[in-house]
């Protein structure tokens, strides 16, 4: 009998990417024009068609209003998020505050949850997938960035929910990274997974003991990565053509369209030549019907100066890993490097420079990823595993006390799947409920963390106070998603849980969505 | 290892998870208590190997699948313990003293008591005999020893009259050991 197929997804801020493992080997699937990556873009036609991928990234320019892009920036988040201030400020369309601090993205009058936008791409590389084997596959395994949050995973499973998937495990990128890298070589080292992607970054240090993969520690920026610099770029055009035109583009969608994608070009550009040429005919057309062009230089020195504290917020964070994974530059046996973006050649010299060794770059930036997801879809569904991740969280959970003050439960760094308990006793006679608030962060003030939500745990036992006990267990999953249970240290019964306040979809929620997005029309070029 | 993926080994597994709040963790990592940390570690990836959920993910039985889960985050939560040598010696301590069967998880309680610990032995004692004597109050006091933690630090202060902190600690006890 066939064994059932699933997909390794890696779900990327620029750009996805899917694969499978066929006869043995992981392998990326082309789409039918024969791309490996595909832009993680959704354009809402004026016919009412959807398109997605990388046809869709040319309608930035054309339909900057209804076309997604980065929606992995917002995935997750609350609306009062500096994060999503930020994407508002730059976005060429409309995003909007949701329910329960939810974010909305407004489309032709529509507003979409992120997921949705998200499913979207998913549904994309899904037909892909279709397409090359023949059959429906609906099993899938979806990377997120090893730093995102409880929520950010949350709300990444249900965009798979969304597309129809079956989400089998939500795994870290650096370590399906790691996965790829060491599948089937038999190494026994420490190494570094550095991976800088289009809109995040972490750093993972692992130790591969030939098919066992442990992280030893993860730290990462879940707001940090090729967009931001292509954005200083732009800025930099945006001042220069200010400054010699005296017009402000920042009220002009197209044109700061047209410089946000010139700005990638020319990054691009610069991996391979000291100098690039930017030249964007009729950049602007003021009122007289006069056009503007924009033609600058840019030297590689220029551009590595205009990203350097980007450059440098990276080793802030590997300081940080190598820190909680108590060891030093030296101890580590490799360098690997993953995205797009560690092409850059200030990347590649600073990761030298830092790690006094050469990066590895067999690995393909680009692909690596998918290919780990696909080995551990594979290995979920085949009955001879031979590969075992051994994950970790990348942030302290956190208890709410009082005012503003949480208490660490489950330290960063902790090894996954694990549960600790805390027992609460009620406080007044015949107190039927328990509520208590959950965060993820490192500072004592709740207000410096994330929150995950409020519990109520209801249906307790009457009786005068301090004579109940409620013990609160709060597991993380292998997919590094926290649950929260509770029962009755007096009679064993589970407490009924309530989760308010998390902004993330209900369940009648992801049932509507998944019901409008199996009727999307989705266009083929 | 045996590959457990086999039914054969199913109730034994499904009993070790009801029965595993009964095992500390050395048991669990199956080490001996006197184990370095490679060897603690040699076990915990072996234990990976055999028990990891990931393994059991294809099989259908939910009931296996949830005694596999029980148990291996237990591993998980043995190793976090014991791969951290303070955490380590005060496990030891705590299941090796009379409050053993409490203490089998190293929980809120005992890591609270470690903090409290760590932050006293940072500054306590400042002369030599001083701090043999605070150390040996220590260990009483880890053992629910309180007079004799409490004639250890008085023997300390003789030491040090103008330790503020020894003089606290030592009140603390006093009342520890008159039932406060």
């Amino acid at each position: 009998m066939a064994k059932q197929l699933a997909m390794g997804i890696d779900l990327g801020t620029s750009n996805s990417c899917v694969a499978i493992v066929e006869d043995g080997v992981p392998k990326v699937i082309a789409n039918e024009w024969g791309e490996r990556t595909n832009a993680s873009v959704v354009s809402f036609l004026d016919d009412g068609g959807v398109l997605v991928g990388n046809d869709a990234k040319k309608h930035i320019i054309t339909n900057p209003r209804n076309t997604i892009a980065s929606a992995k920036r917002l995935i997750g988040r609350y609306s009062f998020s500096e994060e999503v201030k930020k994407a508002q400020s730059i976005a060429s369309y409309e995003i909007v505050d949701g329910p329960n601090n939810a974010v909305r993205v407004r489309v032709k009058g529509r507003d979409f949850a992120v997921p949705e936008i998200s499913a979207m791409v998913l549904k994309e590389m899904r037909a892909i997938v279709e397409a090359h084997v023949g059959h429906p596959v609906t099993q899938a395994v979806i990377t997120v960035p090893a730093f995102f949050n409880d929520n950010q995973r949350q709300e990444t499973k249900n965009a798979g929910r969304i597309a129809g998937l079956e989400v089998l495990r939500i795994i870290n990128e650096p370590t399906a990274a790691a996965l790829a890298y060491g599948f089937g070589q038999n190494i026994n080292q420490k190494v570094v997974i550095y991976d800088l992607g289009g809109g995040t970054f972490d750093v993972s240090i692992l130790q591969i003991g030939e098919d066992v993969f442990e992280v030893l520690a993860t730290s990462g920026d879940t707001y940090l990565g090729g967009d931001d610099f292509d954005d200083r770029v732009a800025a930099w055009m945006m001042e220069a053509f200010t400054a010699e035109h005296k017009i402000d583009l920042r009220k002009d969608r197209h044109a700061l369209a047209k410089l946000k994608e010139a700005a990638e070009r020319a990054k691009i550009d610069l991996a391979e030549n000291d100098k690039t040429r930017i030249h964007i005919p009729l950049l602007y057309t003021d009122k007289q019907g006069f056009s503007h062009d924009l033609d600058m230089t840019l030297s590689r020195a220029e551009f590595n100066k205009m990203v350097m504290d980007l450059v440098q917020r990276t080793f802030k964070v590997c300081d940080e890993a190598l820190q909680q994974a108590r060891m030093t530059p030296a101890e580590v046996d490799g360098v690997i490097l993953v995205g797009g973006p560690t092409r850059l050649p200030i990347i590649r010299n600073s990761v030298r420079h830092y790690f006094q060794r050469e990066p590895n770059i067999d690995v393909d930036p680009d692909l690596v990823v998918a290919l780990g997801a696909a080995i551990q879809a594979d290995a979920l569904l085949d009955a001879s595993t031979t590969t075992y991740l051994l994950d970790v969280t990348p942030q302290t959970l956190r208890l709410g006390t009082v005012g503003d003050f949480t208490e660490a439960v489950i330290e960063r760094n902790t090894s996954i799947p694990i549960d600790r308990t805390r027992t609460f006793v009620t406080a007044r006679d015949n107190q039927d409920k328990v509520k208590i608030r959950v965060y993820q962060g490192e500072s004592r003030k709740a207000s410096e963390c994330q929150m995950l939500g409020e519990f109520e745990f209801g249906g307790l036992r009457q009786a005068a106070r301090g004579e109940v006990k409620v013990e609160v267990t709060f597991e993380i999953d292998t997919d590094g998603i926290v649950n929260v249970s509770a029962r009755d240290v007096e009679t064993g019964q589970k407490a009924s849980t309530a989760l308010t306040l998390s902004g993330g979809l209900s369940d009648e929620d992801i049932a509507a969505a998944q019901a409008r997005t199996a009727q999307a029309e989705v266009r083929q070029r | 290892m045996a590959d457990y993926t086999d039914p054969q080994f199913w109730p034994q597994l499904k009993h070790l998870a009801a029965t595993i709040d009964g095992l500390d963790y050395f048991q669990i990592l199956n080490v001996a208590q006197t184990s370095p940390g490679p060897q603690i570690k040699a076990s915990y990836y072996q234990l990976a190997r055999a028990l990891h959920p990931d393994k059991f993910f294809h099989l259908d039985d939910e009931g296996l699948k949830d005694a596999i889960n029980k148990i291996y985050k237990r591993v998980t939560e043995s190793y976090m313990t014991l791969k951290d040598e303070p955490k380590r010696q005060k496990y030891l301590r705590d299941i090796t003293g009379p409050d053993r069967l409490r203490k089998l998880r190293f929980t809120e309680e005992s890591e609270a008591e470690q903090k409290e610990q760590q932050k006293t032995a940072a500054k306590v004692a400042k002369t030599p005999k001083g701090e043999q004597m605070y150390n040996t109050a220590m260990v009483d006091l880890q053992n629910g020893r309180f007079d004799a933690a409490y004639k250890a630090l008085q023997s300390a202060t003789l030491f040090e009259p103008a330790n503020a902190d020894l003089k606290r600690l030592l009140a603390e006890v006093d009342k520890k050991r008159k039932g406060g």
